[in-house]
C-alpha cells in the first residue's frame, strides 16, 4: 500500500508482515506512546509485534515516543510549518485522504507538542455505495437537501464522496450536475498538487484545505455550483454558511456526527439548519443505510 | 638548453596558475554567499506565502544556480523514511563542491536543528536569520576579496619567478 512508504522502516516492516487479506480491511491504525501497536478492522481490534503478527498485549513490544516523533516527521512532509493550523485542531491528513488523530499536550499558544498517541485512519474510495440513495436525493430534476448522519468511522466520508461522484457524472435518470466540494480536512477529495486522488465525478471542483465557513461562500461567489457537498458540519459558523447556500438555491449534501436526526437537532449550532434539510440518512457501525424522515420538525 | 627553458616556462605558468586560481577561490566564496542568501531568501517566501512542504520548496530551488545542494536535500528527503531534514540538509551541504570557509560553514549548519521542525513564524524566523549572517559573512567576504585577490595572484607570478631564479 503507498501509504505504507511514508511509515518508518520498523512499521512498514510490521505491517508488510501482517496476512494480505487483514491488510485490505485495515480501518485504523493506531500507535500509542508505550503500548503496542494495535490494528482496527472493522468491529475487530488486536494488537501485533513487530513481524505483524497478531498477539496478545503482554506479549507486544511497545512503542516508544521516537517512533511517534518519526511518523510525524514523515507526515508532516520535515515541514511542521506547513501542517501548523491542522495540527493545532488534532489532525494532520495524508496524501490519499488518510486522516491522522493525534493527542499530546496542547500549549496555550493552540500547538499540540509530546504527541502521544496517533490514529491513522485509512481512507477508501468505495465506489458505488450511494448508487442506492442516489435516486432518493433528486426530485424533478433537482437535488435535495440532504444530511448524512453517523458517529465518526461508519463510512460517512466514503458515502459522500460516492453522492458526490453520482451527482456530478450522473446516473440513471439523472444526467449530473455541476458540484462544488468544501473539503477543509483533504478526506473526500484527497486533492495532491491540485488534483483530486480519489473520485469525485467529472463535473466536480474542489475547494481543498479551506475552513468551510469560508469555503462555502467563496464556492457560492466563484464556481457557480448547483450542489455543495461538505463534511462534518459542527460549528455555528458551518450551519450559517450551509444556510446561506441553501438561501442561494444551491443545494446542500453534508454530513454530521449523531445517530440519529433527533441527536443533532440537539445540538445547538446545528438546530435551525436541520430543519433545512429534505433527506437525512444514518448509518451504522455495519455501514448499513436507512433513512430518516425529519417529520417532527 | 631547450629542454631547461621549457621547464622553467612550465614552473611559472604553473605558480602563476596556482595564485591565480587561489586567487579566484575569493571571489568565488562571494558570489556562492550572495547566491545561496538569494536562495534562502526565495525558501522563506515559499514558506511565509505559499506553506509549501520543505522537500517540494527546496526541489524547486534545484532549478537555480548552486541550488544543487536544496536539490539534493529534498532527493534524500523524498528516499529515505529514515532521515530528518537536519540531517539530510547537513549531509547535502557537506558533500556540495563550495568555496567557503569554515565560519561560512558554521552559519550555514546554524539552520539544520530547526529545519522542518519548527512552527511556521519560527521556521522563518531563523532563516532570517540565517539570511542575515550570511549577509554580513558575504560582506566580510568581498573585504577578503578586495584585500587578498590581487595579492594570491602576485604571489603566483612571484612565487614563480622566485623558483626560476632560484633555479636557473
Amino acid at each position: 500500500m503507498t501509504l505504507w512508504k511514508l511509515f518508518p522502516e520498523e512499521l512498514q516492516t510490521c505491517l508488510a508482515g501482517l496476512p494480505s487479506s487483514l491488510q485490505h480491511r485495515i480501518e485504523e491504525i493506531r500507535l500509542r506512546n508505550g503500548a503496542p501497536l494495535s490494528i482496527q478492522t472493522g468491529e475487530d481490534s488486536f494488537f501485533v509485534d513487530l513481524a505483524g503478527h497478531p498477539t496478545a498485549p503482554q506479549t507486544a513490544p511497545p512503542i516508544g515516543a521516537d517512533w511517534l516523533h518519526r511518523c510525524l516527521e514523515q507526515f508532516t512532509r520535515h515541514s511542521l510549518y506547513a501542517y501548523e493550523q491542522e495540527l493545532g485542531q488534532g489532525f494532520l491528513t495524508l496524501e490519499g485522504g488518510h486522516r491522522v488523530g493525534l493527542c499530546g499536550r496542547y500549549t496555550a499558544n493552540g500547538h499540540l507538542r509530546d504527541i502521544s498517541s496517533m490514529n491513522i485512519r485509512i481512507a477508501r474510495a468505495r465506489i458505488g455505495v450511494a448508487d442506492e440513495i442516489l435516486p432518493l436525493l433528486v426530485a424533478e430534476h433537482r437535488v435535495l437537501h440532504t444530511l448524512i448522519l453517523s458517529p465518526p468511522g461508519c463510512g460517512k466520508t466514503t458515502l459522500l464522496r460516492d453522492i458526490a461522484r453520482g451527482l456530478s457524472n450522473g446516473f440513471p435518470g439523472y444526467a449530473g450536475t455541476q458540484v462544488a466540494i468544501a473539503d477543509e480536512r483533504s478526506e473526500l477529495a484527497a486533492c495532491a498538487h491540485g488534483k483530486p486522488q480519489l473520485d469525485v465525478g467529472m463535473r466536480c471542483d474542489v475547494l481543498d484545505g479551506c475552513p468551510k465557513e469560508i469555503a462555502i461562500p467563496m464556492l457560492l461567489r466563484t464556481m457557480a455550483p448547483r450542489v455543495i457537498v461538505t463534511d462534518e458540519i459542527g460549528s455555528p459558523a458551518d450551519a450559517v454558511s450551509v444556510q446561506e447556500a441553501m438561501n442561494c438555491g444551491v443545494s446542500v449534501i453534508a454530513s454530521a456526527h449523531a445517530t440519529c436526526w433527533q441527536e443533532v437537532y440537539q445540538r445547538p449550532s446545528l438546530r435551525e439548519v436541520i430543519p433545512l434539510f429534505a433527506r437525512c440518512f444514518v448509518l451504522n457501525r455495519q455501514h448499513h443505510v436507512r433513512q430518516e424522515v425529519l417529520h417532527a420538525l | 638548453m631547450l629542454c631547461k627553458l621549457a621547464g622553467a616556462l612550465l614552473l611559472f605558468v604553473g605558480c602563476s596558475g596556482w595564485g591565480f586560481s587561489y586567487a579566484r577561490t575569493f571571489s568565488k566564496r562571494v558570489e556562492e554567499l550572495e547566491a545561496l542568501e538569494g536562495l534562502f531568501a526565495h525558501l522563506e517566501g515559499e514558506i511565509r506565502y505559499a506553506l509549501r512542504p520543505l522537500p517540494s520548496a527546496l526541489e524547486e530551488l534545484g532549478n537555480y544556480p548552486l541550488g544543487q545542494l536544496f536539490a539534493e536535500t529534498a532527493a534524500q528527503l523524498q528516499h529515505s523514511t529514515e532521515l530528518t531534514a537536519s540531517r539530510a540538509y547537513l549531509h547535502a551541504l557537506h558533500g556540495a563542491d563550495l568555496h567557503l570557509k569554515k565560519e561560512d560553514y558554521r552559519v550555514l549548519e546554524s539552520l539544520a536543528p530547526s529545519l522542518g521542525i519548527c512552527d511556521h513564524q519560527t521556521q522563518q524566523d531563523r532563516i532570517t536569520a540565517l539570511r542575515k549572517r550570511l549577509e554580513l559573512q558575504s560582506r566580510l567576504a568581498r573585504e577578503d576579496c578586495g584585500k587578498y585577490q590581487r595579492l594570491a595572484g602576485c604571489l603566483g607570478v612571484l612565487g614563480g619567478v622566485f623558483l626560476l631564479i632560484l633555479l636557473l
